[in-house]
């Protein structure tokens, strides 16, 4: 496979890696999200948190159909439409002046909508244009195992990186407590 | 193969569930005495000049305490709800007053009424407008506190026993 191929799949094994935990954090905390929508419509309109939960549903749903090359269509066009709605929202926060922590991709930060949902959603949106349109490339259709393991890796490093603390706890103690 | 590399992805997906419920969780737990300010943030950017004579006059019955804290909570935020909530009788011993942020009168005191605070001194901020002008203050949950009718701190709080604490141990040290 060609360097831009292994790159390829580097770029892809991200995305798939933001949407998991987005839909991890997303599933467990939906008020998060739905407080940072509330303020963008000035409290005229929050969504529910199950309709939140459905949302990290389709993201968890494409991150694993991203790993899946019989999907991987279906799976960038889903990614690229997730893309456009957190360029909209981030946009949307920056004009109104959103203060609220969005919890945007699993981030255990306090930002809010803004320009890292900007940047995220049109990386989002350039990887899923160049994915569809390589989707013949045969030289890529072994490569979702790659992707799959390079994305569980993103994804275990930067939980137990973000949790350190607790991780050596639980190793310490051998028990799950908070 | 394949399969094996989905299993992992899915057990790391797995593993960032567990680390989150496990923080919601310690989240709504109780932690142990001396714990609470723990749950308090500093804010920033409050304006330092601020008094009790910029107060409104529904707050006025606090304004001769020599300490006091006010809850500026918003109806569109969680937050502020589960805080509500939580305001029990203990609470109104204390100089605490409310400062309700929403956009129309009506949705203030729909939330006063929700969470029957109608008990507490408060004042409803339409659009916000007393907080952001005379406090300089736009987010909630906020506790302001003030002292000897000046603004000493600005804290961004999810438990309002951090708040009580901090104020007990301020009007502990008034009293000495």
């Amino acid at each position: 496979m060609s360097l831009t191929g292994w790159m390829l799949v580097g770029g892809d094994a991200v995305v798939a890696a933001l949407l998991v935990r987005s839909s991890a954090l997303k599933a467990v905390t939906p008020d998060v999200i739905a407080d940072a929508l509330a303020e963008l419509s000035r409290g005229r309109w929050r969504p529910s948190a199950r309709a939140m939960r459905a949302v990290a549903g389709i993201e968890l749903t494409a991150a694993l159909a991203i790993t899946a090359p019989s999907l991987r269509v279906a799976a960038w066009v889903i990614t690229g439409l997730l893309g456009i709605s957190f360029v909209v929202l981030g946009t949307a926060g920056l004009l109104t002046g959103s203060t609220r922590p969005c919890g945007c991709f699993g981030a255990e930060s306090e930002r809010p909508l803004g320009v890292p949902s900007v940047l995220a959603g049109s990386a989002f949106l350039a990887l899923a244009a160049i994915n569809i349109a390589d989707a013949g490339d045969a030289g890529m259709t072994g490569a979702h195992v790659g992707v799959a393991v390079v994305a569980a890796v993103i994804v275990l490093t930067w939980t137990l990186a973000a949790h350190r603390r607790e991780a050596m706890a639980m190793i310490s103690t051998g028990r799950l407590a908070p | 193969m394949y399969v094996v590399a989905l299993v992992l992805l899915l057990l790391a997906a797995a593993v960032v569930l567990l680390f989150a419920m496990m923080g919601e969780l310690s989240s709504r737990l109780p932690g142990p005495e001396g714990a609470a300010t723990g749950r308090l943030a500093p804010v920033a950017g409050y304006r330092e000049d601020a008094t009790s004579s910029d107060w409104p006059e529904e707050l006025a019955s606090l304004s001769h305490e020599p300490t006091t804290a006010l809850l500026v909570l918003s109806p569109i935020c969680t937050t502020c709800g589960k805080v509500a909530a939580s305001l029990t009788a203990r609470t109104l011993d204390a100089p605490v007053g409310l400062v309700i942020s929403s956009h129309g009168r009506s949705r203030g005191e729909e939330f006063i009424a929700d969470h029957t605070l109608q008990d507490f001194p408060y004042f409803i901020d339409d659009g916000g407008v007393w907080t952001s002008s005379k406090i300089g203050i736009n987010q909630s949950p906020t506790a302001l506190l003030f002292n000897e009718g000046k603004i000493t701190a600005a804290y961004s709080f999810s438990d309002v026993s951090a708040i009580l604490q901090m104020l007990g141990h301020k009007i502990t040290e008034d009293a000495t």
